[in-house]
């Protein structure tokens, strides 16, 4: 099967996305290719932060401010996309007191808005915090909605008539001449190939982005630096508290949707597909945390799971991995490497999504000698709710108002029947992940205790696929939720597990149903392994199901 | 961890709060399927849905999207049910105060069921009338459609004299009230003062039958009703007057008695958990205070207990009310009244005669109200008896409008058998 | 202090057996509870043992036979404790206690029913209520008619028709979604215990039938979701037999389940009766051990902590997931009451297996509270803990049920032993 296009993009996360949008805008005709569903990897595994810059402030000032500039820009171009949650800096006991001071005056250098507030008043504001701390500095943080911000940013270049191709894989970059002409991506489920001509490849492959250079024969290197975060169940709180302090690990917790995310750490990886979440992380991020919220400890965790981040190296890394630059990096590889019609966009943080888009998109250009000016920073995203920031209570509201109608099938996220039909109906897959990412099915307390055995139900119903392939729909995706589990289940949360276990194996006997392997060929569960359909997690390298076992 | 963090009391007390209960929720549905209202109406989805799984989704600083909520009657069985510790009622309550903060203004209706006090101050002193107008059927219409109370709820009837008023007019100054060393306090509520004297009377005479002399001191409304209808700070006012007379009494080492299980359970639990008021003062009234069968029954237990019982023959069904269950205590009434010889109980084995305090009289909610109590209503009237007992005298109203059974409390059971007042 | 000849620790099936049967016996019982059990999410059935080896395909028809091969690839599960007689003995007591609390439960430990389960998978069980055995698979099997509810999204009949026939267990089975009636028509989020409700009354059943006998020709059995009335359970089953002129049996549904609620609410019945005092809603917060006796439990009231004392003291508090045991992120395992010794590892790596399907279980729910022949507790000297507490149900160390399909067996069975241990109906060797 053969493609055409004019600008092929590789990658779909945030930047990815991003690029695409403004490709389609600026007229070219676009493509974007991605391995697995929208913003599969770094992109979907941060803390979901919306950058005030303060936290690059002090060390970063260029960085900052660019923060704080596109801050103010995607909060017009896609408010639904972001939580206006407000950020505190706050120094705990343990941090240098005056290191508050250096922080104001470098955030007023660098534009970002910044104030002062009593304690009282940051305990006004978040009664759990730790009465201990010494002060608190507002800044106009926020949290994101990292896929409705992807999915946005994908259907509003497809008005202009852009194309996006998931769950295809890249294995060949074809050259000519000393020229990228295209690639060949690979269907991770069917296994069919398909060749795609273009005119200007962008790698905007993340982490990955050096494997991906080096099929063109260029030296390009990225560094996977691991991050761990843990979703805490309940959402302690209603801002995004930062320590104030040079950055170190559990230095932030996020309000995203309905947890509290608490991150992170920062560990050199070797594979970006292949890496543990330690016991010394999670005990971490639970330390870290209880010293902004003493209570920390007696809260839920809910589940674990580490981003990459890519880090690009010119010279040798030093040991922090934190001094590695944090902002991207733009290659143009006629000049670097001396081959054309190929660029490469990495690094850099998701608040500067646009901005990168941007520069790469201006490279593009003049690289293809055509003047075509960028838009997007005044064209606002299609939403539901034009001009309203996401809100975590706008589901409750929705269907508290009758306007999300129908069954609930993820109880504890809200998710409704015709919601979860409707995504079914435009996809010829059956992973329940995919709805978990687009929907948040699964995503609550019960981790799918209850939903993913109605969904299972549902999509047998309505896909016409057999029990067995539904039965491993449903296996699989409680595989992929237990992986995050695992390293966070204790006291409560081995209760709920406990709870699910009883209903997927006491009640509903999974352990001893048949499962559709690949072909015709079934097998009950006890009987072989079982991995996720394509789920980069800890421990796993990433084998196409179906394929080739 | 290796080491716990060290919790001081302050951390802990906010962390209690129940809204932070909401984490323990693991989504069983036990809560759902006991709840006496979801189960007879599509208006209300359960306490799992509006309390710890919509308390997921209520950020402080939003506006309360709860509409549902309204429905919950705040019985409390769901938090009794649970297994793993959630506070559901009680968080409901909260959720429901902030819902009509924000959205919606406390209809006036709402307001006047509250105050119980204020209806016992305006309709005591012209009680023949004030009666005789609340039983005129075209009046109830007419209520009705103004203020939107039920026109078959039970409202009970007013007493021209009050509890306090025979207290200190006739009781003190007959010469008969018994002094002593042994004190307690009666806390009597408004249905007592108000409408029941009777049930005060009783226990007054039970109490001084064990040698105690009786303190009625000052003391207000104890703001349920306002609690109930989502006014917490005009409950919160009523809570810290009655808080700061009553505590006098308990450093002096005297305990608090009430008989109605409402009141009581304000003192001992709503204060803290769902008024938030944490004060050292409040937890003593809390640990201090009792139902008068739980004081009783404490008594016998320590063979304190007077038995000298002349036989009542009588079979009565006994209806154990959900504020009665959730102070947690098992049934002290029965285990009292089953002390009695002759005494015959037919324990009623349904959880909710509906009418959850104020709920119950809304034009909206009484018919759920009649719905959820149905089971209640039948059993007592299998039984066939023209008395029945309940310990709450909402409930008592409740039972006694639906199947004309003469309504006593325990207390009276027991002041007949010591041939101290017959009911 | 207040005193009681047995206080039981716990409403599920376990505590409830034997606060039952103890209760039946004159004692003067206490049955205090957190909250109530998780006989409200199981399937209302009593499992003695399903597979052997617990990772089989292959439903046991027979679990007594299999109890010995069972034991000793399993030497630490509970049922060690137990002959083959006292097994039978509270099996039967089981049955005797249900059919006072007005359930029809049939079954014998020697016949496991192979009932459909939600998923289409088989569920081995032991004794069921008569409105489930209706499923029973057999060689013969005939042909089945599963009836789902568009409303109830709690059931899917073709998942579970499709699994079912895809295992080749003797039937076929076809399924068919139906409307719900009035009053219920088109309330999307209808629960079962709602559903069960309005299968009381005459018209909606009706209704149901009516939609139901039009899909009913030539099969051999019709198939609900169990829904099929709570308290008039018995009146709903016959009246829908009569009108469809065919067997109907019930499937369990995800939790809460209907046959569990009919369950414990008949239980709690027929304690209460017998003059056991319930107290539902309060958390036992620690319990005295001194001289070699539990002295007294303290238990939270509303607002003040209580101490009650008895005779005898059972600890029915569940393993993980009842609450009995509590974990924490450093890798402590503890019995909440007593803080009896635990057999546990301490690191949370060895609680679990990678998979969630785990081959054997998880290993974390094996751990629990050692016990002596007598279901004593055992302390750190290998001595009896305390001469008059007992533990039963899946507090017991070595009871993990979910593979082996266990559960209920063993709370039933520990219960009725204990109870009759302490109420004398069988002496202490």
């Amino acid at each position: 099967m053969k493609k055409s296009t004019e600008i092929l993009i590789i990658g779909g996360g945030v930047t990815g996305c991003g690029i695409l949008f403004d490709a389609a805008q600026r007229g070219f005709k676009t493509l974007l290719v991605e391995r697995g569903a929208l913003s599969n990897g770094t992109s979907g595994r941060f803390h979901g932060l919306l950058h005030s810059g303060g936290r690059y402030a002090v060390k970063d000032p260029v960085a900052a401010r660019e923060c704080i500039e596109e801050n103010q820009i995607l909060r017009r171009i896609m408010p639904h996309c972001i939580e206006d949650t407000g950020g505190l800096f706050v120094s705990a006991p343990s941090d240098p007191p005056d290191f508050g001071d250096t922080f104001a005056a470098a955030c007023r250098e660098a534009g970002i808005p910044v104030e002062e507030i009593s304690v009282a008043e940051m305990l006004r504001r978040e009664p759990l915090l730790n009465p201990q701390i010494r002060r608190a500095f507002a800044v106009p943080d926020g949290s994101v909605e990292t896929w409705e911000a992807c999915q946005s940013l994908v259907d509003s270049a497809a008005e202009f008539g852009a194309e996006t191709l998931l769950y295809h894989e890249i294995v060949d970059v074809l050259t000519q001449d000393g020229a990228v002409v295209g690639a060949v991506a690979k269907n991770v489920i069917t296994g069919q190939e398909i060749t795609i001509e273009a005119d200007m490849v962008v790698n905007a492959a993340g982490a990955w982005g050096g494997r991906l250079a080096r099929m063109t024969g260029c030296d390009v290197t990225v560094n996977a630096g691991k991050g761990t975060m843990i979703a805490m169940n309940y959402r302690m709180v209603n801002t995004v508290i930062n320590r104030c302090a040079p950055p170190g690990d559990g230095d932030i917790l996020v309000p995203v949707g309905t947890v509290a995310v608490i991150g992170t750490t920062s560990v050199g990886v070797p594979n970006p597909d292949d890496y543990p979440i330690e016991d010394w992380e999670v005990e971490l991020m639970l330390t870290k945390g209880a010293e902004m919220i003493p209570t920390f400890a007696k809260f839920r965790a809910l589940r674990a799971w580490a981003g990459v981040r890519p880090l690009y190296q010119e010279k040798e890394a030093g040991a922090d991995l934190r001094q590695v630059t944090r902002n991207y990096a733009l290659l143009d590889h006629s000049d670097r490497d001396g081959v054309d019609n190929f660029v490469t966009i990495t690094g850099g943080k998701w608040t500067t999504y646009r901005m990168m888009a941007e520069k790469t998109m201006d490279l593009v250009c003049r690289k293809l000698q055509t003047e075509r000016p960028c838009h997007t920073a005044e064209t606002v995203l299609q939403s539901h709710d034009p001009g309203k920031y996401f809100t975590v209570g706008q589901r409750l509201d929705k269907v508290e108002t009758g306007q999300a109608e129908g069954q609930l099938i993820c109880e504890c996220e809200l998710v409704t029947r015709p919601q979860i039909e409707r995504r079914l109906a435009a996809s010829d897959r059956n992973i329940i992940n995919d709805l978990r990412r687009d929907l948040r099915v699964g995503m609550g307390p019960c981790q799918g205790g209850f939903c993913t055995y109605r969904v299972a139900g549902i999509m047998h119903e309505n896909q016409n696929i057999s029990a067995a392939e539904a039965n491993k729909a449903l296996v699989d995706f409680l595989q992929e939720r237990w992986k995050g589990i695992q390293p966070v289940l204790w006291g409560q949360h081995l209760r709920q597990m406990q709870l699910d276990e009883g209903i997927y194996l006491g009640l509903l006997g999974l352990d001893k149903l048949p499962v559709q392997l690949s072909g015709t060929d079934t097998a009950r569960i006890g009987e072989v392994e079982t991995e996720g359909y394509f789920e980069i997690e800890a421990g796993d390298t990433p084998a196409p199901a179906g394929g080739s076992s | 961890m290796k080491q716990e963090p060290v919790l001081d009391d302050l951390a802990l007390s906010i962390w209690e709060q129940v809204q932070y209960s909401a984490d323990l929720c693991v989504k069983c549905n036990i809560c759902t399927s006991h709840c006496p209202v979801s189960n007879v109406t599509d208006l209300f989805p359960g306490p799992k849905f509006v309390g710890p799984q919509a308390q997921r989704f209520r950020n402080p600083k939003e506006i309360s999207v709860d509409a549902s909520l309204d429905y919950c009657s705040g019985c409390g069985v769901c938090t009794m049910v649970c297994p793993h510790g959630v506070k559901v009622m009680e968080m409901n309550a909260k959720g429901r105060a902030k819902l009509y903060r924000e959205k919606k203004s406390i209809p006036l209706r709402n307001r006047i069921l509250g105050r119980t006090e204020l209806q016992g101050q305006l309709g005591s002193p012209f009680a023949p009338l004030a009666n005789l107008f609340m039983g005129f059927k075209p009046a109830r219409i007419v209520v009705e459609a103004v203020m939107g109370i039920h026109r078959n709820a039970p409202i009970p009837k007013f007493s021209f004299e009050t509890f306090r008023g025979w207290y200190k007019s006739i009781h003190q100054k007959s010469g008969q009230a018994l002094q002593s060393d042994k004190k307690v306090v009666f806390f009597h509520g408004c249905s007592t003062n108000y409408f029941e004297p009777r049930v005060g009377k009783a226990a007054l005479a039970v109490l001084e039958h064990h040698g105690y002399e009786i303190i009625v001191p000052p003391q207000v409304c104890c703001g349920l009703p306002m609690l109930s209808n989502a006014e917490f700070d005009a409950a919160r006012k009523n809570a810290h007057t009655n808080i700061d007379s009553l505590v006098k009494y308990v450093k002096q080492g005297y305990k608090i008695v009430g008989t109605s299980t409402s009141c009581t359970l304000s003192l001992k639990s709503d204060y803290r958990h769902i008024l938030d008021i944490n004060t050292e003062e409040a937890r003593l009234v809390a640990e201090n205070t009792y139902d008068i069968c739980e004081f009783l029954l404490e008594l016998a237990e320590a063979d304190q207990l007077n038995t000298d019982f002349q036989p009542v023959e009588v079979e009565f069904p006994y209806h154990s009310p959900c504020q009665l269950k959730a102070h947690n205590m098992g049934l002290p009434a029965l285990d009292l009244m089953e002390m009695i010889p002759g005494v015959t109980i037919h324990h009623v084995d349904a959880d909710c005669c509906g009418i959850a305090g104020t709920y119950g009289y809304k034009k909206e909610k009484y018919q759920i109200a009649m719905d959820v109590g149905r089971p209640v209503f039948e059993q007592v009237k299998a039984t066939g008896s023209d008395v029945a007992i309940c310990d709450s005298e909402t409930c008592r109203w409740q039972i006694g409008g639906a199947t004309g059974a003469k309504m006593i409390h325990p207390v009276e059971l027991l002041a007949q058998a010591y041939g101290l007042q017959d009911f | 202090m207040k005193k009681y000849d047995t206080i039981v620790i716990g409403a599920g099936l376990a505590g409830l057996t034997a606060a039952c049967h103890l209760a039946q016996t004159q004692q003067k019982v206490l049955l205090v509870a957190h909250g109530a059990g998780a006989v409200l999410l199981a399937s209302g059935g009593v499992d003695l043992l399903g597979y052997q080896p617990v990772d089989s395909l292959t439903p046991l028809d027979n679990p007594l036979a299999a109890l010995p091969d069972f034991l000793a690839d399993n030497p630490d599960h509970p049922y060690r404790l137990l002959e083959t007689e006292q097994i039978k003995t509270g099996l039967n007591q089981f049955l005797a206690l249900t059919a006072q609390s007005g359930l029809d439960y049939r079954g014998q430990p020697d016949q496991n029913w192979l009932l459909p389960g939600p998923g289409g998978a088989v569920h081995p069980t032991c004794l069921a209520p008569t409105s489930m055995i209706g499923g029973h698979l057999a060689a013969d099997g005939g042909r089945m008619l599963l009836v789902g509810f568009r409303e109830l999204k709690d059931f899917y009949p073709k998942l579970i028709s499709d699994n079912l026939n895809a295992q080749n267990l003797g039937q076929k089975s076809t399924a068919v979604s139906i409307n719900i009636p009035a009053p219920l028509a088109g309330q999307m989020n209808v629960t079962p215990i709602e559903l069960a409700h309005a299968f009381e009354q005459p018209d909606f059943r009706r209704a149901v039938i009516a939609s139901i006998k039009g899909h009913a020709k030539g099969y051999d059995r019709i198939g609900l979701p169990a829904v099929l009335g709570l308290e008039q359970h018995a009146e709903v089953l016959a009246d829908m037999q009569q009108q469809l002129a065919k067997p109907v049996f019930e499937i369990s549904t995800l939790p809460p389940s209907v046959p569990g609620r009919r369950l414990f609410d008949g239980l709690r019945r027929t304690f209460t009766r017998a003059g056991g005092r319930l107290i539902l809603g309060s958390k036992v917060t620690g319990g005295a051990i001194e001289a070699g006796r539990v002295s007294h439990i303290d238990i939270e009231t509303a607002s003040r902590s209580r101490s009650i004392t008895a005779d005898n003291f059972v600890l029915a508090t569940g393993g993980i997931f009842g609450g009995g045991l509590q974990t924490d992120a450093a890798g402590r395992v503890w019995e909440d009451v007593f803080n009896l010794p635990v057999r546990a590892k301490t690191n949370r790596h060895q609680w679990f297996d990678k998979k969630f399907i785990a081959p054997r279980g998880q290993p974390v729910a094996s751990y629990g509270v050692k016990v002596t022949p007598q279901f004593q507790p055992i302390n750190g000297h290998d001595q009896p803990a305390a001469a008059n507490l007992y533990v039963i149900g899946a507090a017991l160390a070595g009871s993990e049920w979910t593979r082996g399909r266990t559960g209920n067996g063993l709370a039933v069975t520990s219960g009725v032993f204990v109870a009759r241990q302490i109420s004398g109906e069988r002496s202490v060797s």
